[in-house]
């Protein structure tokens, strides 16, 4: 039995502001995640005709850094979690010429401690959470192997508690179910493959996604490149 | 904050139904809510569905949020009450301070404080606000709070509050050069006050700002904030000869430090001549076998770069 979702997309486009940003709701916080999660959302539903995709493109480009990175909004600091929000929107926009591979991976790469773990900026500590908020720009840009890998797996194995089984933001801490996903999928993206893939743009089950029929181009070229390299 | 007696004991909410949570048939993971979060909640969509904004509604949008400070809907909800109300802009600045601290990493307080200070228009005291930030940044370990710089660079923009700002942060600075946030906010303020008309920097300001950042580079090689900000200046990258020519002095001692060599490699990849290029290349073989193993994939594709490079001449 087949349940048709309607869904007013004026909710989402009307959030749109003048300089192609997006408010999170009517309260009126401008931030990158916004951006993220209208582009997102209206995607799947295909219906990216609702907002004015080349403002909100223009938008993300000047919370663009010197570093190649991004921040919540235009000067703030370059941060892991605002860059997966800007990357994986231009992603989804098809606009990923506005990203500055070499550099932007050479700084996400840059996030990667001594201790193996991953940072969200320069000179802080490593969390769980940016195995997915860094890997996830990463993979988009065909760029995992710039890593240490194994240093990155081990970090986030000793991030899981023997004994209830979840995943902490860093060894000894408690665990919760969001540094449980972004551990799982960390290490998903790092090749344990007896995990089903997720898309490291719509933090979505790569099936699901095919099934909609959601264009991946990005792991279409993954695909392509890999073949190719063989 | 809210006292303990239940709502429903309330005489003044006598006339109001609580409305529970609609779940929906089939509860998947359902949160175990306190009675007094829950109850409040109950309260709070009823007087929400009415659309009442008086004072017990402000009341009660304050023991929601007591409830869980990240509940957007109450924020909004207390923000229309206050409108409604007529109520002062600058009292709930102080119950936002008091909730601040607790919170610091609460989105919704700072996006709360912001709406107050717009409300203030011409009334708004920016150096109050910027006062606010310093304490937050200073309380607890806190100095690199995103939330607190954005609001703090909000402020700075909309007031016009520059004067001061690099003195402050050489201040953070000297308490932790590590401070990225520190970094990236003297970058927001030589950016804002120092451009020319078309967008570029006066050669005095970009040297000025490279010496800035090897003030810190020479007490600590390692820090990677001063390199990732002399960046942000060096431009083009073949125009600093005598930047050049320290690096190469400090590889010679600093054997590990791998921003070191980072620099080096993109600058002798910019001057492009046959001996630059194999330069280039030399050096990261240094970061491959040494100085960053931890990336030597990365290294490895640059080398491959610049071999290309090489071959094409």
């Amino acid at each position: 039995m087949q349940r048709t979702l309607f869904l007013d997309c004026s909710r989402v486009s009307g959030l749109q502001k003048e300089d192609g940003s997006f408010q999170g709701d009517e309260w009126g916080e401008v931030d990158t995640r916004f951006s993220y999660c209208a582009v997102s959302c209206l995607s799947l539903l295909g219906r990216l005709d609702a907002i004015d995709t080349a403002k909100a493109t223009e938008f993300l480009v000047r919370c663009r850094n010197f570093d190649g990175a991004f921040g919540c909004v235009p000067d703030a600091e370059s941060h892991a979690g605002q860059t997966f929000c800007c990357v994986g929107a231009l992603a989804i926009l098809n606009a990923l010429e506005h990203v500055d591979a070499p550099l932007l991976c050479w700084w996400l790469a840059e996030r990667q401690v001594k201790a193996g773990g991953l940072n969200g900026r320069p000179e802080k500590l490593p969390d769980v959470c940016y195995s997915w908020w860094v890997l996830s720009a990463l993979r988009i840009l065909h760029r995992v192997e710039w890593i240490d890998k194994k240093a990155l797996s081990s970090f986030i194995l000793r991030c899981q508690d023997p004994d209830k089984g979840g995943f902490a933001d860093r060894p000894g801490d408690m665990v919760d179910i969001f540094h449980t996903f972004f551990g799982l999928a960390g290490l998903r993206f790092l090749g344990d493959t007896s995990l089903a893939d997720v898309d490291p743009a719509y933090a979505l089950p790569v099936p699901t996604l095919r099934r909609m029929n959601i264009a991946l181009p990005w792991l279409d070229e993954e695909a392509r490149l890999a073949a190719t390299s063989t | 904050m809210a006292d303990e007696k239940p709502i429903a004991q309330r005489e003044e909410w006598a006339d109001v139904v609580p409305l529970p949570q609609d779940d929906g048939p089939a509860k998947i993971c359902a949160i175990a809510y306190l009675p007094d979060f829950e109850e409040s909640m109950n309260y709070f969509r009823a007087i929400v569905q009415r659309d009442e904004r008086s004072e017990r509604a402000l009341w009660l949008t304050e023991r929601v949020i007591d409830g869980n400070a990240a509940n957007y809907t109450a924020w909004y909800y207390r923000a229309k009450c206050l409108e409604d109300l007529g109520k002062d802009p600058r009292e709930e600045l102080k119950f936002v301070e008091e909730l601040a601290f607790d919170n610091a990493k609460n989105y919704q307080v700072w996006h709360h404080r912001r709406l107050m200070v717009e409300r203030l228009g011409d009334a708004a005291d920016g150096a109050a606000e910027l006062q606010f930030t310093t304490e937050i940044l200073d309380a607890d370990d806190d100095s690199k709070n995103y939330h607190a710089w954005a609001h703090r660079q909000w402020v700075l923009k909309r007031f016009k509050l520059w004067e001061g700002e690099l003195e402050y942060i050489e201040q953070l600075l000297a308490k932790d050069q590590r401070n990225n946030s520190a970094w990236n906010q003297r970058y927001f303020v030589v950016s804002n006050t120092s451009r020319r008309e078309d967008g570029s920097f006066d050669r005095a300001v970009v040297e000025r700002e490279i010496e800035f950042a090897f003030k810190y580079i020479a007490r600590s090689p390692n820090n990677q904030s001063p390199w990732n900000y002399l960046r942000g200046f060096m431009k083009p990258l073949t125009a600093f000869p005598s930047i050049v020519e320290r690096c190469e002095e400090m590889s010679k001692k600093y054997i590990l430090c791998a921003h070191v060599f980072s620099l080096l490699v993109d600058v002798y990849e910019s001057e492009g001549t046959a001996e630059s290029l194999q330069k280039g290349i030399d050096t990261c073989g240094q970061l491959i076998e040494r100085a960053d193993i931890m990336r030597c994939k990365y290294w490895a594709y640059r080398k491959e770069q610049l071999e290309k490079k090489v071959a094409a001449l």
